[in-house]
């Protein structure tokens, strides 16, 4: 509404085009030394295509609206906490200048030193809350026919009622956050698409500032938190969620910004405005960004038929701390040396009771895992959640790629399987980590779980134990634990034990080993809160049997003693019986051709 | 009557000239090689035991196929074979015996089965074993 107000932006473009230019015709080669202070955007990129690598944007923009890229390393971000905590502050920061090789180019800065200035984030508080009054400008490119989704589907993905954003936001909340939506356009772009491409990719400033800058006229920005702009072009395969800081109306601040191409769906703008909020992705432990259907800021969603358009699910429990969504009185930080059972509230639409997350400390390093309860319910409805389980995520805060990363415990590239979900009397336990958790039952709205962290209990049996013999009774172990404390009981907390041996509850492996190889796998001992846990190894070899004696056997000659037949039961058809069927898989066992 | 009275001549008549031709003395025993066939595989076999009687002691046994593995062990006349490989109907197993002429005195038979996953079979009933010159 107020043009006076994009007065400094327009000069602002100018200077930077200036400066490009001048970098552009005078320094083909690196400036080192430069230093920029402005605000830290953080824009996190997603690409129409699943599972491909997120690129995460740094842009330090100057009162005058003036962009610049930041390239920087986890080791620059880490003395300041991290990506999260320096998003939003104002900085100077020092680095080696790249030019720029097109005059309407944003140049980019190699990060040396980063110098914090002034304590507050801005704009965005520590808990986001309230209402978020969002604008959303149709921007239309000259060159384009593509018409992006309508008005009235726009006003739906944004509305209060399923699947709008403000419903979504509300319930992922619980009615903590709104969003307010307007509309506005279609405004005409000044330039054609391809003006907006520059260094090989879309040039955010340019279209924040020419959206903004055309829809002026027609919206006044002092009553929004928020920009979507909605463009009418498929923005080269990418939408962007994030913030802008930029004086608009004359409000010099940071606004929520996305930039929506037109493939965008609902779970886009879910995805999208989420970032706006402040949410960085999720992801599981591998190289894919959007391979976690456990969250909307991963890969979260699919489609609904009923309402035309891919509908997210919700966003993780950690992503709802990091907001500020969870009191403190619902959310349970185990403490070394303890063990705990509690129950988990799902983390769609929970009741009133149980913990909505519960966060364990690995090590000393700041990492955590998180626990939280998935079970149908709101927008994680069955069939776009991957299924109804616990779901651990490894957190590194401080790393700037996704702090919340699956755990997965197969490894089979899939955080969308079993591998990644605890059910009841399944136990994750890991001795580096010195956590073991067991799913112990299903609740109405969730899950009960025994949290456990190692410090009280330690077991002082070898962790190299008795060789057996595959086929022979296994008398060799009695676990103990130090100090022999009563009442301890002992059970299997991780990988597992060759098949014929169990561990009794008071320490004892016994049974007939029907497996040979080696053997790692956790033991747990407890007694009362206490409780410790030690990775066992133990070798089981296959009996030395002499080929003359094993036919001899087999054709009415001498019997075997008892173990050796016993053995050779086990490695063929396990009938309790020494016949053909077992020679030959022993035979084939040896290496002996016997024909296929 | 006619008719049986001629045929009890012809048939006595033959028999003298049998006589005559073996000079009165006992036939020498004539060694050599038999061999047992499978006329009614189960399908999918990988390896046998096959028991083996007759009149005289096995001196040796060889697979009847390239692809076969045998294994045996004999015991006065009797013999108990092991055989593996993809077994199928055919001859199984050559067996050199003292007096090839009495080859309608040896028996064989199926008395242990097991397929590609060496899992047994439950019966025996389905195989049938000849041997043979």
């Amino acid at each position: 509404m107020n043009r006076t107000a994009f007065r400094p932006l327009r000069r602002a473009a100018l200077v930077l085009a200036a400066a490009g230019l001048t970098a552009w015709a005078s320094t083909p080669g690196v400036v080192p030394g430069e230093t920029r202070t402005g605000w830290l955007n953080v824009v996190w990129q997603t690409r129409g295509v699943e599972n491909e690598l997120a690129h995460v944007g740094l842009f330090l923009v100057d009162e005058e609206g003036a962009a610049i890229e930041l390239r920087a390393t986890d080791a620059d971000l880490a003395p300041h906490g991290g990506l999260l905590r320096l998003n939003g502050r104002r900085l100077t920061v020092t680095g080696d200048l790249s030019p720029v090789r097109e005059p309407r180019g944003t140049p980019t800065l190699r990060v040396r030193a980063i110098t914090p200035r002034g304590g507050a984030r801005a704009a965005l508080s520590a808990v986001v809350d309230g209402s978020r009054s969002y604008v959303t400008l149709v921007c239309r490119f000259p060159d384009h026919g593509i018409e992006p989704s309508g008005t009235a589907t726009l006003r739906r993905w944004m509305g209060d009622a399923y699947p709008g954003l403000d419903h979504f936001w509300r319930e992922n909340s619980e009615n903590r956050v709104s969003i307010d939506a307007a509309f506005a356009g279609p405004f005409l772009m000044p330039l054609p698409s391809t003006s907006y491409n520059t260094n090989g990719s879309a040039n955010l400033a340019m279209l924040f500032n020419d959206c903004t800058r055309a829809a002026d006229p027609e919206v006044d920005f002092s009553q929004y938190a928020g920009v979507n702009m909605q463009f009418n072009s498929t923005l080269w395969g990418y939408s962007w969620g994030g913030s802008w800081s930029a004086t608009l109306d004359g409000q010099a601040r940071r606004w929520a910004a996305t930039w929506m191409a037109s493939w965008a769906t609902q779970s886009t703008y879910a995805h999208e405005t989420g970032h706006s909020l402040g949410l960085p992705h999720s992801s599981g432990p591998y190289t894919a960004v959007y391979d976690s259907k456990w969250d909307v800021m991963s890969g979260g969603g699919s489609t609904d038929a009923t309402v035309g358009t891919r509908v997210a699910t919700h966003t993780i429990a950690y992503h709802k701390d990091l907001m500020g969504w969870i009191p403190a009185s619902r959310k349970y930080v185990a403490r070394p040396g303890t063990s705990a059972t509690i129950d988990l509230a799902r983390d769609a639409l929970p009741g009133a009771a149980g913990y909505q997350l519960a966060q364990v400390p690995v090590g000393t390093s700041g990492t955590f895992l998180t626990l939280e309860a998935r079970r149908y319910a709101g927008y994680d409805a069955q069939g776009r959640l991957p299924g109804e389980a616990v779901i651990l995520h490894l957190v590194n805060p401080v790393g700037s790629g996704p702090p919340a990363r699956v755990v997965d415990v197969d490894g089979n590239g899939n955080v969308n399987d079993a591998g990644a979900m605890w059910v009841p009397g399944e136990t994750f336990a890991s001795v580096e980590m010195g956590v073991s958790i067991r799913v112990l039952s299903a609740t109405a709205d969730g899950f009960r779980v025994e949290v456990s962290t190692t410090g009280t209990l330690a077991i002082a049996t070898d962790s190299v134990l008795p060789a057996g013999t595959m086929g022979a009774d296994y008398g060799g172990a009695a676990f103990a634990a130090d100090g022999a404390p009563a009442g301890v009981t002992w059970s299997v907390a991780s990988g597992a034990l060759p098949g014929g041996l169990t561990l009794t509850p008071t320490g004892q492996l016994v049974g007939v080993p029907a497996q040979a190889g080696v053997f790692r796998f956790g033991v747990r001992v407890t007694a009362g809160n206490g409780f410790g846990i030690k990775e066992m190894r133990l070798e089981i070899a296959k009996p030395q049997v002499a080929q003359t004696a094993v036919l001899d056997a087999l054709l009415g000659g001498a019997t075997l003693p008892p173990d050796q037949q016993r053995f050779l039961d086990l490695l063929g058809n396990q009938n309790g019986r020494l016949d053909v069927g077992d020679v030959r898989a022993w035979m084939i066992d040896q290496g002996h051709p016997v024909g296929s | 009557m006619k008719t049986l009275t001629c045929s009890a001549a012809l048939l006595a008549a033959a028999l003298l000239a049998a006589c005559g031709e073996s000079g009165g003395t006992p036939a020498q025993a004539s060694p050599g090689v038999l061999t047992v066939s499978l006329a009614a595989p189960v399908a999918g076999d990988r390896a046998l035991v096959i028991a083996i009687t007759g009149p005289g002691q096995v001196s040796e046994v060889q697979p009847a196929v390239p692809g076969y593995t045998a294994f045996a062990r004999t015991q006065g006349t009797g013999a108990r074979v092991a055989v593996m490989g993809a077994i199928a109907a055919g001859p199984v197993l050559r067996i050199t015996v003292p007096d090839v002429r009495q080859a309608k005195q040896y028996q064989a038979a199926v008395v242990d089965a097991a397929d590609g996953g060496n899992t047994a079979r439950a019966s025996m009933a389905a195989y049938s074993l000849t041997v043979s010159r």
